[in-house]
């Protein structure tokens, strides 16, 4: 497993980066300036693929969580904590960003409508989550947060769905990619691309923090282990 | 929507934002992986 950990590492950090690189040259060379934002508009691409980072962190989170309940297996209770970890971050820049943007482009940093509010929610549950880590029993911890992350799987397709709870013209949230969004090719393109590199990325994170746990572990159990 | 310096900071606040964050968390993973692997190396020469 060590093994091939540090095999697949440096080129998924490779790749990883690379991707990354490109999405920024697409989003900073080659989409054109949306008609009504302008250039502040360019803030959509990463916060789009902050937020999907975080789902998928998220799923992962909830992978751990249940392969845990199901089998009581530390690696998979190692898995939940690491994504868990990585999901507050990204979640943390999604609500950030979109709040800079929001602040920018209407003049308001935050509104209680249900997609900011079910987002907000995670972002409590997730930053639980890791409280709980830090500060809970550690007997009981693994189980607890096991717990916390189904619950904050189950507020995601909230999330996803609640742009059609209210009409659009009550919310503040846009309703981008549709019939009415985004135009020109570029402007798919640069998401798609943000979107795939921002999701390697957590991968690539979540690899590297599970790794850690696991370390953390073993030396907790045989600290005298090679 | 007009062009004006309020617009280019706010699309720099958010992407520093975005990857101060990053940053700071991947220098954490590193320092704290760092920290393991010599500890376990450390007990292996032992």
């Amino acid at each position: 497993m060590d093994l091939l950990f540090r095999r697949l590492f440096i080129p998924l950090l490779v790749v990883s980066f690379a991707l990354i690189g490109y999405a920024n040259y697409l989003v900073f060379l080659v989409v054109p300036n949306e008609r009504v934002m302008g250039a502040v508009q360019r803030i959509f691409y990463f916060h789009v693929g902050s937020a999907i980072a975080c789902y998928c962190s998220v799923a992962l989170v909830l992978l751990g969580s249940i392969g845990y309940l199901a089998t009581r297996d530390s690696r998979a209770d190692a898995v939940a904590r690491a994504a868990a970890e990585v999901g507050f971050l990204f979640c943390t820049i999604t609500l950030v960003s979109g709040m800079i943007w929001g602040h920018s482009a209407w003049n308001t940093w935050f509104r209680w409508e249900p997609r900011l509010v079910t987002f907000l929610l995670l972002w409590f549950l997730l930053l639980a989550m890791n409280l709980l880590r830090v500060f809970g029993d550690p007997e009981r911890t693994a189980m607890h947060s096991a717990v916390l992350g189904i619950l904050g799987a189950l507020n995601v397709p909230l999330i996803v769905f609640s742009i059609d709870f209210l009409p659009q013209a009550h919310q503040l949230h846009p309703k981008v990619v549709g019939t009415r969004g985004l135009k020109d090719p570029s402007y798919y393109r640069a998401l798609a691309v943000s979107v795939f590199a921002l999701a390697v990325f957590q991968f690539l994170l979540v690899s590297l923090r599970t790794r850690i746990e696991v370390l953390l572990r073993r030396k907790i159990v045989n600290p005298e282990e090679r | 929507m007009e062009q004006t310096p309020d617009t280019f900071s706010a699309l720099f606040a958010a992407y520093s934002v975005i990857w101060v964050l990053i940053t700071l968390y991947v220098y954490s993973l590193g320092r704290r992986l760092s920290r393991l692997e010599n500890k376990t190396d450390s007990h292996s020469e032992n």
